[in-house]
């Protein structure tokens, strides 16, 4: 399975990057959801893969480790803060500008 | 403890001038003294203990990991250093006080000059060579904002750059020393590299340390050829100047040479690097502040050359020498303090430190002049002020130095002694004496008590020192001298030493000189100013000019204005430093058995593979995109739960939820697709402005923004102009105009 799982967040990884380097802001946003797929992945593999473990500590028996879950816990929902952020910048960079394009001309950037 | 509340003091007293400004300067200054008042107050609390050759220790683990603790000690190095600093940085207060003008920030300068002097009080008192360079780089900073105080003024501005970058840069240096230093010894604390001596003059690292430690106090102390920094870091408020370069910033420098002195002295190397710089530097110094005519100019350089005469006694390496040298840090402090000061006083009086438009003032400010005076004879080395006490020395010390031949050290020292002698003179001849003028650009006179309280005082010390060493200062030298050389000091300061010793025929030939160079000054002068010289401020700008054009272009090449470039860099960089990382480490077999593959997880997989892939590929259609986005944040959420995560599962599917229906929201308002656009903009475009590359896109808009369609409005943009694809275009420009017209 750790093959599988490293091939999998390698495969994210570069989708993300590909996307965040895209000119419009929608696919940046779908890439950096990309990339947080993979770092959360990335993070969690990082304590083992356990199958079918308790995820609670019970007396005498082995468990999944706790520690990369709960910081992927954390991570997960700032990286959807981040993404909620992101999308509102977007549309209003948007509805202000007339286009979605990321880097804004230097006329615009001026006023 | 208390040892570490005496440096942290200062620090804590930089908050409160820039607050109590408010409730007036005088508050303000009262404010700033006291708490500089109450360091010295501890300190000389420990001063008992410390004369009696104890060693006052405080310990604090800070960084043990990495060898860097808040250690600190005081011996009587450091008791000279912390009681010099604490205590001219209290005359100092006082003088600003009555020096700023109105409409200077006084606060500010406070704050300033506290957290100067808590950086210097952190140096001298520090027990961990880690620490001391927190304090070191902090004094560098710390000067920078006193010298560009007055920030109106450009060369206030470029000296404190200038300031910055070289101390800053010998700072880099030292570290560099001090880190293959503290190799050496296995240790971080002073007091343990200060036992090492044979181990650390054994080491082939002994060299490169020595090098690098000197050139962060050649730096500091401004030995040639870095000298050229302290005269333009002249341009600050004469308080700074006194402060900085009498007692505290220039002495740092000087005070790590004396510290280090019992591991690094002794060798061929040390005599012949540090001797020769301070001689160098102390015979060329002395020379050029002859002629200038701006007194703090002058008196720079005097500083400059002094500081070489010091470095040159550190640089003998002998006991007795060693002894002098710290004997004359005290004097030069005393004297040249109170000089600057009174420099202040002629230019806050007269407007003016010209030595040209000056003169006669004996008679405009005689307590001025009387201050100034016998400072100046105590730096020319006259009987029997302090100055002549250890200039004596300093001549006996040289005369019996090999320095090439068994003379040439001698005749050099007499040489710089020499030239000391004239610019004292002619600091006085010039400035005080000769026949009163009428045309000061305004009439001096002595300031209030305020401004020459200081300035007196130290020249009282001057005056005490001179007359009784043994009583006044032999205490504070040999209990200083014996932390420096490592054994007990007992010297005794003579003021006759008879017939016999060459050093009083050297001071003859010296002031007899000195007064002959003074008389002839104006021919001097004229040859002085026909011989050629480089121009060291002509040759640091020359390096640093192309040094920062090349810093400019580096950033503009690697951030353009473009996000995506940056991004792209960024994340070509990253993944530099993987492949390295991954390359430089060992990758042992795994100790964990691998989980073994279920069909059922592999096929979730490959639909995770593909999904992702897709998104990539299609990501033009963006709501497709986003639902294959959807897709591969379930197939994780899934993952986690089959992984023994289930909380982290159940997050992920209600954030999914969440997020795809925001980016569905917000695709409602966004175009649906994204158009395909090429990175390599076309050759029109290109070879244009970047708005051209826009234009090339959208024509349209270019012909809305156009000048003639507001006076035409069925005006159509030139073909030409689409063509061209630039608003700021030359070809477009000339159609706009000449249009309207046809």
């Amino acid at each position: 399975m750790e093959l599988l799982v490293a091939a999998a967040i390698g495969l994210l990884t570069s989708v993300g990057i590909y996307l965040t380097l895209r000119l419009r802001t929608f696919p940046v946003i779908l890439g950096l959801t990309f990339l947080s797929y993979a770092v959360n992945l990335f993070i969690f593999i990082a304590g083992r893969l356990s199958i079918s473990l308790p995820p609670i500590i019970a007396k005498g028996a082995s468990y999944a480790d706790p520690l990369p879950q709960a910081l992927v816990l954390t991570a997960i929902v700032i990286s959807f803060g981040m993404t909620a952020v992101m999308v509102i910048m977007s549309l209003g960079a948007f509805l202000e500008a007339g286009h979605d394009e990321v880097d804004m001309s230097d006329d615009e950037d001026r006023t | 403890m208390s040892l570490a509340l005496i440096a942290a003091l200062p620090f804590l007293g930089a908050l409160l001038p820039g607050l109590l400004i408010r409730a007036g300067r005088d508050a303000c200054a009262a404010v700033t003294g006291s708490i500089t008042a109450l360091a010295l107050l501890m300190l000389g609390l420990h001063a008992p203990a410390v004369l009696r050759g104890e060693i006052v220790q405080t310990r604090i683990d800070w960084l043990p990991a990495l060898g860097l603790n808040a250690n600190f000690f005081l011996d009587g190095l450091g008791l000279l250093f912390a009681g010099m600093i604490l205590g001219i940085g209290l005359l100092i207060i006082l003088y600003a006080r009555f020096y700023l003008a109105k409409s200077d920030p006084m606060g500010q300068f406070y704050s300033y000059l506290m957290l100067f002097q808590g950086a210097m009080v952190g140096i001298v008192l520090s027990d961990n060579i880690l620490l001391l360079l927190v304090f070191w780089e902090l004094t560098s900073l710390s000067s920078f904002l006193l010298i560009g105080y007055w920030k109106h003024l450009p060369e206030g501005r470029q000296g404190a750059r200038m300031a910055l970058a070289v101390t800053g840069g010998g700072g880099l240096a030292m570290i560099a020393g001090m880190l293959i230093l503290g190799n050496i010894a296995g240790s971080y604390d002073l007091t343990v590299i200060l036992s090492q001596k044979e181990a650390i003059q054994a080491s082939e690292w002994y060299l490169p340390a020595l090098i690098l430690i000197l050139l962060g106090a050649f730096t500091k102390s401004a030995q040639f050829p870095f000298h050229f920094w302290l005269p333009h870091a002249m341009a600050a408020p004469t308080p700074v100047s006194a402060y900085l370069h009498s007692a505290t910033m220039v002495k740092a420098g000087l005070f790590l040479m004396a510290r280090m002195w019992p591991v690094l002295a002794g060798t061929p190397e040390w005599f012949w690097i540090v001797a020769t710089t301070g001689l160098v530097t102390m015979v060329i110094a002395a020379k050029i502040a002859l002629f200038k005519d701006d007194l703090k100019a002058l008196l720079a350089f005097s500083t400059v050359s002094h500081l070489g005469l010091i470095t040159m006694l550190l640089g003998f390496g002998t006991k007795a020498a060693a002894t002098v040298a710290v004997f004359h840090i005290i004097n030069h402090a005393t004297f040249k303090a109170a000089l600057f000061m009174t420099a202040g006083i002629v230019d806050h009086e007269a407007h003016t430190r010209d030595l040209k438009r000056l003169g006669g003032l004996r008679l405009l400010m005689p307590i001025t002049f009387t201050i100034a005076l016998l400072a100046a004879l105590s730096m020319a080395g006259i009987p029997p002020l302090n100055g002549f006490l250890s200039k004596e020395m300093m001549l006996e010390e040289a005369a019996h130095t090999v320095w090439i031949t068994p003379w040439a050290m001698g005749v050099l020292a007499t040489i710089g002694a020499l030239f000391s002698v004239a610019y004292s003179f002619r600091f006085i001849a010039h400035g005080f004496l000769g026949p009163v003028r009428d045309d000061y650009p305004a009439r001096p006179h002595d300031p209030g008590f305020g401004l020459w309280a200081a300035p007196a005082l130290l020249v009282v010390l001057v005056v005490v020192i001179g007359i009784l060493p043994m009583t006044a200062v032999s205490w504070l030298v040999n209990v200083a001298a014996s932390a420096v050389t490592g054994t007990n000091v007992e010297k005794h300061i003579y003021h006759w030493h008879g017939l016999e010793p060459p050093a009083l025929w050297m001071s003859l030939a010296a002031v007899g000189g000195g007064i002959m160079l003074v008389s002839l000054h104006a021919r001097l002068q004229a040859l002085w100013d026909a011989a050629p010289r480089p121009d060291a401020k002509g040759i640091f700008d020359g390096i640093v000019e192309p040094l920062a054009a090349a810093a400019r272009e580096l950033t503009n090449t690697l951030h353009n204005g473009s996000l995506t470039r940056a991004i792209a860099i960024a994340t070509l960089a990253i993944a530099g430093a993987g492949v390295w990382a991954f390359g430089g480490g060992a990758h042992l077999p795994g100790s964990v058995a691998l989980t073994v593959m279920e069909p059922v997880p592999v096929i979730a997989w490959a639909v995770l593979m593909i999904a992702a892939l897709a998104a990539a590929l299609l990501h033009r259609n963006r709501l497709l995109a986003l639902i294959l986005t959807g897709i591969v944040g379930l197939i994780i959420s899934i993952g986690f739960a089959y992984f023994s995560a289930p909380d982290l599962a159940l997050t992920q599917i209600s954030v999914e939820v969440v997020t795809i229906l925001l980016m569905l929201l917000a695709l409602h308002f966004l175009p649906k697709t994204t158009p395909r656009e090429s990175s390599a903009p076309p050759a029109a475009a290109r070879c244009g402005h970047r708005r051209g590359r826009r234009a090339w896109h959208r024509p349209s808009r270019l012909a809305d923004h156009d000048p003639a369609r507001r006076i035409r409005p069925d005006f159509r943009l030139p073909p030409c102009a689409i063509e061209a694809g630039s608003g700021r275009n030359q070809c477009c420009q000339h159609h706009h105009r000449r249009f309207p017209r046809l």
